[in-house]
């Protein structure tokens, strides 16, 4: 697992490689915190890229993200969220939120 | 409907196991040539259940977790997984999307939803203070396995 963070205008991208689990879930957790109250910018973007693996623990993430975020006033993208990582997604109802953009390739 | 393949696994009940413990499954089914989205259900439904028992099952402990996967001639895979840890009040209850007994720690409570949504079959016994079994029923498209494989 691994966090790559890059900043462009008014928008941060973290870019997450690897699995999301539980046991990860909360170090990615701390780490997006930690630089969402130390960085200004206007839209967090979540790129799902190189994701390898997700259970219901990245619905956990994106949703207290989500929420984290609205309560300052930003807003939360997630992209390139691989096909089948929308079986997960659609569970939890998170797509009406209208925060997912697919990924094109796969 | 004959039995071609089993492994059993037992290991501690700390979250570095997790991924551990779906990827084994996962390399376990391999000579069944799953596809992508099989294999991947499969991995997450254990990864649900796992993270369960570690979560939930053995909460303020750790403890053994055991898994036996079986693969049977018609291309069925059959995966229990159990835990000698509290217990569950309510199989119904817990079973239910987005009901969680640990809402500070940002789990979404879709643990058994995915399980069910992922998987053919599940069957969940449980009682308090023995444990509990999951046990997952996937059958999985036949594209080349055949008996003289083994």
């Amino acid at each position: 697992m691994g966090l790559k963070f890059t900043k462009e205008k008014d928008i941060l991208t973290v870019l997450i490689s690897g699995d999301i689990d539980h046991h990860n879930a909360k170090k990615i957790r701390d780490l997006i915190d930690q630089k969402i109250v130390s960085t200004e910018f206007n839209t967090l973007r979540i790129d799902f890229k190189n994701l390898s693996f997700m259970d219901s623990s990245g619905i956990g993430l994106i949703m207290g993200r989500y929420k984290l975020l609205e309560s300052r006033g930003a807003n939360l993208k997630v992209i390139n969220v691989p096909g089948y990582f929308l079986k997960v997604i659609r569970l939890s109802g998170l797509e009406e939120l209208g925060i997912l953009e697919r990924s094109k390739t796969r | 409907m004959n039995l071609i393949n089993e492994v059993t696994i037992h290991f501690p009940s700390v979250s570095i196991n997790e991924s551990f413990a779906r990827n084994v499954i996962a390399t376990f089914l391999l000579p069944l040539d799953p596809t992508i989205e099989e294999l991947n259900d499969i991995k997450t439904a254990v990864s649900e259940a796992v993270t369960n028992c570690i979560v939930h099952a053995y909460k303020d402990s750790i403890g053994m977790i055991y898994i036996t996967a079986k693969i049977f001639e018609d291309g069925l895979v059959n995966i229990k997984i159990r835990d000698r840890g509290k217990g569950i009040k309510d199989v119904n209850k817990a079973m239910q999307p987005l009901y969680t007994t640990d809402s500070q720690g940002e789990r979404s409570g879709l643990g058994f939803a995915v399980m069910q949504s992922f998987m053919d079959s599940v069957k969940v016994s449980s009682r308090i203070n023995i444990g509990t079994s999951v046990m997952l029923g996937k059958r999985l498209i036949r594209r080349r396995i055949n008996k003289n494989d083994g």
